[in-house]
């Protein structure tokens, strides 16, 4: 297991590189430079000129690169151009809402779509199993900025039961966090809801016709103390993995949802900062969330050969 | 105090402040909303208009009200910017955020009065001599900063120091200017070179002003990075946390000018307890917050929206006269345009009126030829001959005679600004039917504000021109962008500079105009009526031409 | 999120436990087409819905009563009536015209992406999963481009490469030909295993002549149900990215780029937003009902597992 954690964990290294190189690459294909979003609508060509000059602009793209790629190797990501600020904590300082936007909306696809999963196993091809799992594809065939606005229309400015946007840190006031987080986590936990709900079910219906389900059954167990007590929790375990996975993707995924809210998390971050060619900040957050992706999914797989022994010999 | 404009019944506002000298009905109209949120709470005024705020049809049912409801102390003021500043300092940006952020948190030498002539500010008074090659400028005394310090005239000269290598006005101002003395503590003198008519207006409040830091802090600072952001203002700086909020305090030491408050000039109460600018870059999720109650103003609204928002009591929408135009940059190095003929060919085809639809509405616009709409000082109808003519048969000949290959006319814009991009569209839509061909190219914003200026990129861009109270301020007409090259007009924009008489100046202005229309290095559009949007709670905001100034503003109940 | 990962949890779950029975069941045909569209009423009204929106497409220039692109600032922000039938926009053109004219450029996104993303990354699994010395590299830069973020990745090209259709196909086909190389990947490597495959290299069978005949016809079946999901969230994709406006020239009518328009004005014109929001999320919809049923006919042991379906 060590041997095989630290192989994957240096492989990790080509894979940081690719990603490094092709952000740099495409962020200086890009058309527009920081001085002119910073002096605004109406510089002259000369005050534009002279603000380049003085952020090193002009200097030849591959010197800009090997002082790009020195930085990095001691995992210094530089300074934002707009934030007044590092980019690692510019970075650390969105954390916290997109990673609780993730968090919520998992709860809430978890909360929404396991019972789903359940009843639709337990009631295979009824038409409540139909509708559950149509309901399920309705859920991702909407688009989730979409949703968003026509949940800020119905709960905001109609109903005016929660706030269109805007974030509360938990510790200022829990109330007011909890608030403001609920539009949104809903319009994305809804969005990804129908996952875990056919998972649920597929792994389920596997179960429920093992051997020793019916072994259970037969032995004169109530069906609901089988399904849960053996079933489900069977059913557990791929549905860990499968999130696991979908995890980066979430993280990555929050950026239209925190649009749409105008919550300050990364998602927004890298948006405002292509919109404005903050390169430092692009580069550094493509970084992160490089790393961050990779090493969920390193942790999925370890997770998985290391519960489900029957994978051991099959992988690698 | 909803301000509702051209309602005969809100009319009688104006003769609570009688004013002897001219009236436009644009001032007219602007001094009535002056006066109308202005913080002195005028109980006959208030009563005259009816209390708008839950009852928004007061233009109907006047009904008197005993109870004015005062203006009072505390509450946070909570606005919604339609996107980050990309600096807290002031010289570095002429983006409109930048000064309606620290437009509150710093003060510049001059300002604006109710009919946008500079009046003294940080400064107390100047003096021009009978030459006009001496300037001797006094300074308030016993201005504090937010860090405790006292304002003298170091603080003044290294503020401009910087100021002037920053920013293109500073450098025409101090090109003029061949010494600045500090006499004692609190005068200063400049020696120039040439006469400067307008060296109040170049220090007073603007895009990219002069804004008056402590010395110490500008020690520690250089020309594109300021150490603390540290001013005057009747607001400080609490702290910025970038796409969530940035947040100022009422400055307790504040010295406030006396008088009544007029324009951006007076006294400053200071009722809120704090300002709270939070980014929304959605629109729609901006619009949305206001009515939830999470804003109370909001900085930019398409007027599309004002039909919705009249219907609705928790939002109050005022409808601007007009101050800023929509226009379009020729680039005059371009092998295309070049040709005068071929820019009179543009300017021929366009038919203003739905352009000008298309981008703001029906009834969101006027069609004027001005380039200072607002400004009612500097109205000239100079060159109306060539404003909107219609004539797409002219164009079509002129075009043809003109030898145009057919060779394809870049027109950017961007999506950004909604109402730029609406009417690029029906500009090149007009100007294919007369035989251009367009290749319109729809950038974001730093794409496009990188782009234009490279001259071999582009033929034409979609641009805004913000509202300016002298046209000397920020280049409207100046070669930097589209090269306009033409000495008979630089002379002219020089002795306009130079020239102290209001008459005189006024007469060079028109010349300007003039050759603007007759060179057509970019063509007006046509002037919006911007709507603004804000709860009915919020009172007394100040002008909004220049950025509203929330420093006698309150928030009611 | 629509423009991450399709197939995430189909290719997880295919990782994790790789499924044999794919590469040696052969439906048979007429059973397949039987089951399809008897068994699944679903899929024949959605197969229905989609052969219609393909044709309205293809015939958008007969069918739309009004040209897409053509202003008419007059008449701008007009509700339905019987010459706009869904209204008009912010600039006085037709919705209901550009809506149809909308499907061809969604279409045309989905399907390119699709063929695209299907060629190359069936290309680079097969390779991949037959030649263990490639596996390692090619797997390490599929690795790499799964590790951007896909939307910030798919923003970052169209920003850099300019606002055309070819940019923003590009840009989603860099986030869903790893999906594709790791779904071929996992099934050559069970194929290459099998005793047929085996005996056919004994032969003397070359290597590319086994690739095609044995191994990729194989992995026909569960590729073209992953492709009809990634039709599906390639044209949601497109749809957000326009929202970020970071998609095809926003005058051209697009369902994204109508949403973009509409949302900011919902409030005062809902219909700009609600009609090509309610034919994206219909189409989407059907592609993914569409897709369910064709694995459950391509492999009836899937009836009950649905979650390849679902993945943002």
């Amino acid at each position: 297991m060590i041997p095989y954690i630290t192989r994957r964990l240096a492989l990790l290294l080509p894979v940081m590189l690719i990603v490094g190189t092709v952000t740099f690459t495409l962020i200086h294909l890009t058309p527009g430079d920081p001085a002119a979003v910073m002096l605004g609508p109406e510089a002259t060509p000369e005050e534009v000129e002279r603000l380049r000059r003085q952020m090193g602009m002009n200097d030849p793209l591959p010197l800009q690169y090997a002082s790009w790629l020195a930085d990095a190797a001691r995992f210094d990501l530089g300074d934002s151009i707009f934030l007044n600020r590092s980019v690692a904590s510019a970075i650390v300082e969105r954390a916290a809402p997109t990673l609780q936007l993730a968090f919520y909306a998992l709860t809430i696809a978890l909360l929404v779509g396991v019972p789903a999963g359940i009843i639709a196993a337990l009631r295979q091809n009824s038409p409540v199993d139909r509708l559950l799992m149509t309901l399920s594809i309705g859920g991702t065939a909407i688009a989730d900025f979409f949703l968003g606005i026509l949940l800020i229309l119905l709960f905001s400015v109609t109903l005016r039961w929660l706030p269109s946007g805007g974030y509360v840190e938990f510790t200022v006031s829990p109330v007011a966090h909890a608030r403001s987080m609920v539009l949104p986590s809903l319009a994305l936990g809804l969005s990804i809801a129908g996952l875990p709900a056919r998972l649920i079910r597929s792994t389920m219906l596997d179960i429920l016709r093992e051997d020793y389900i019916r072994t259970a059954v037969a032995k004169g167990l109530r069906p609901s103390v089988v399904a849960f007590r053996h079933a489900f929790r069977n059913a557990l375990l791929p549905l860990v993995t499968v999130l696991g996975y979908t995890l980066g993707d979430l993280l990555g995924g929050a950026v239209v949802v925190e649009t749409v809210f105008s919550l300050p998390g990364i998602g927004q971050l890298v948006v405002n900062s292509i919109g404005r060619r903050d390169f430092p900040v692009i580069q550094g957050v493509v970084m992160v969330i490089a790393v961050f992706y990779l090493l969920s999914n390193l942790l999925v797989d370890v997770l998985y050969v290391y519960l489900d022994p029957r994978v051991r010999h099959v992988r690698r | 105090m909803t301000y509702v404009p051209d309602t005969p019944q809100c009319r009688p506002a104006t003769d609570v402040t009688p004013r002897p000298d001219r009236v436009s009905r644009r001032t007219f109209l602007r001094r009535a909303l002056a006066a109308a949120v202005s913080a002195s709470a005028l109980p006959t005024l208030l009563s005259a208009c009816g209390g708008g705020g839950e009852d928004r049809s007061g233009a109907t049912a006047v009904t008197p009200r005993p109870d004015p409801r005062l203006p009072h102390y505390g509450e946070t003021l909570r606005v919604a910017l339609s996107g980050e500043p990309p600096s807290l300092d002031m010289i570095q940006s002429t983006d409109a955020i930048v000064l309606l952020v620290t437009g509150h948190m710093y003060e510049t030498l001059f300002t604006w009065d109710g009919d946008y002539l500079p009046v003294p500010l940080l400064a107390e008074s100047h003096e021009v001599s009978d030459d006009g090659l001496l300037i001797t400028l006094r300074l308030r005394g016993g201005v504090p900063f937010h860090n405790g310090e006292v304002m003298d005239a170091d603080d003044v000269i290294a503020s401009i120091g910087r100021w002037e290598r920053v920013v293109g006005i500073g450098e025409l101002l101090l090109g003029h200017v061949d010494a600045i003395i500090a006499v004692d503590q609190h005068t200063i003198e400049f020696r120039l070179n040439a006469p400067y008519g307008t060296f109040a207006v170049a220090l007073a409040r603007g895009l990219q002003g002069c804004a008056i830091h402590p010395k110490s802090v500008l020690d520690r600072s250089d020309d594109y990075n300021l150490a603390e952001p540290i001013g005057t203002g009747p607001y400080r700086f609490v702290g910025w946390q970038p796409d969530r909020h940035i947040q100022l305090e009422r400055f307790a030491g504040y010295a406030s000018t006396a008088g009544d408050p007029d324009g951006y000039a007076g006294r400053k109460a200071r009722y809120l307890d704090g300002i709270e600018f939070v980014p929304v870059r959605n629109e729609a999720s901006r619009l949305a917050g206001l009515q939830a109650g999470d804003y109370h103003y909001l900085e930019t609204v398409s007027p599309d929206h004002y039909p919705t928002l009249l219907d609705d009591p928790n939002v109050a929408v005022d409808l601007l006269p007009p101050d800023s135009w929509l226009s379009v940059v020729l680039n005059m190095r371009s092998p295309v345009l070049a040709s005068l003929d071929v820019r009179r060919a543009i300017q021929l085809a366009l038919d203003h009126e739905p352009i000008m639809q298309a981008a703001f509405g029906e009834g969101f616009f006027e069609l004027t030829p001005t380039l200072l709409p607002g400004a009612d000082a500097w109205h000239s109808d100079a060159g109306a001959e060539h404003f909107n003519q219609r004539r797409p048969d002219v164009a079509r000949e002129l075009l043809q005679q003109s030898g145009y290959d057919g060779s394809p006319l870049r027109f950017l814009t961007t999506q950004e600004i909604q109402q730029e991009y609406n009417g690029t569209l029906v500009m090149a839509q007009q100007l294919e039917t007369i035989g251009f061909t367009v290749d319109v190219q729809v950038l974001d914003g730093a794409a496009l504000s990188a782009a234009r200026n490279d001259e071999g990129r582009w033929e034409m861009y979609s641009a805004w021109a913000s509202f300016r109270p002298d046209p000397t301020m920020r280049n409207i007409t100046a070669s930097a962008t589209g090269w306009w090259e033409d000495e008979a007009k630089d002379q002219l924009l020089a002795d306009l500079g130079a020239e102290l008489d209001f008459g005189a100046r006024f007469a060079i202005w028109e010349q300007v105009q003039h050759l603007f229309y007759e060179q057509v290095p970019r063509l007006k559009i046509g002037d919006s009526r911007r709507i603004l949007v804000r709860s009915p709670k919020l009172r007394g905001a100040g002008p909004d031409e220049l950025q509203p100034d929330f420093s006698n503003a309150w928030l009611e109940g | 999120m629509s423009a991450g990962r399709a197939g995430a949890a189909g290719s997880a779950s295919i990782r994790g436990r790789p499924r044999g029975w794919r590469a040696t069941y052969q439906p048979d045909r007429r059973r397949v087409w039987h089951r399809l569209l008897f068994a699944t009423p679903a899929a024949v009204i959605s197969l229905a819905f989609l052969i219609a929106i393909a044709l309205a497409a293809f015939l958008a220039p007969v069918i739309a009563p009004h040209d897409p692109l053509l202003l008419d600032p007059a008449v701008r922000l007009r509700g339905p009536s019987a010459t706009h039938w869904f209204g008009t926009d912010a600039l006085g053109r037709d919705v209901f015209s550009r809506v149809i004219h909308g499907a061809r450029v969604s279409l045309l996104v989905g399907v390119s992406v699709t063929a695209i993303s299907a060629a190359a990354g069936s290309l680079l699994g097969l390779l991949a999963g037959y030649y263990r010395r490639l596996d390692g590299v090619i797997m390490r830069a599929m690795d790499g481009f799964m590790a951007f973020p896909g939307v910030l990745l798919a923003i970052a090209v169209v920003v850099s490469l300019g606002p055309h259709a070819s940019s923003v196909v590009l840009a989603l086909t860099l986030v869903y030909t790893p999906v594709v190389a790791r779904l071929v990947r996992s099934t050559t490597l069970v194929i290459r295993e099998l005793p047929y495959v085996e005996s056919a290299r004994a032969t003397g069978l070359p290597d590319h002549a086994i690739l095609w005949r044995y191994v990729f016809i194989n992995s026909i079946s569960p590729l073209t149900v992953q492709c009809t999901f990634i039709i599906a969230y390639a044209i949601l994709a497109e749809a957000s990215l326009s929202f970020l406006g970071a998609s095809v020239s926003p005058e051209t009518a697009t369902w994204g780029n109508m949403l973009r328009d509409g949302q900011r004005l919902v409030a005062r014109a809902w219909w700009i937003a609600v009609a090509p929001g309610t034919i994206l999320f219909l189409t989407v919809l059907a592609f993914n009902l569409l897709g369910d049923a064709l694995r459950d006919a391509l492999d009836p042991r899937s009836r009950e597992r649905r979650e390849d379906a679902v993945v943002k």
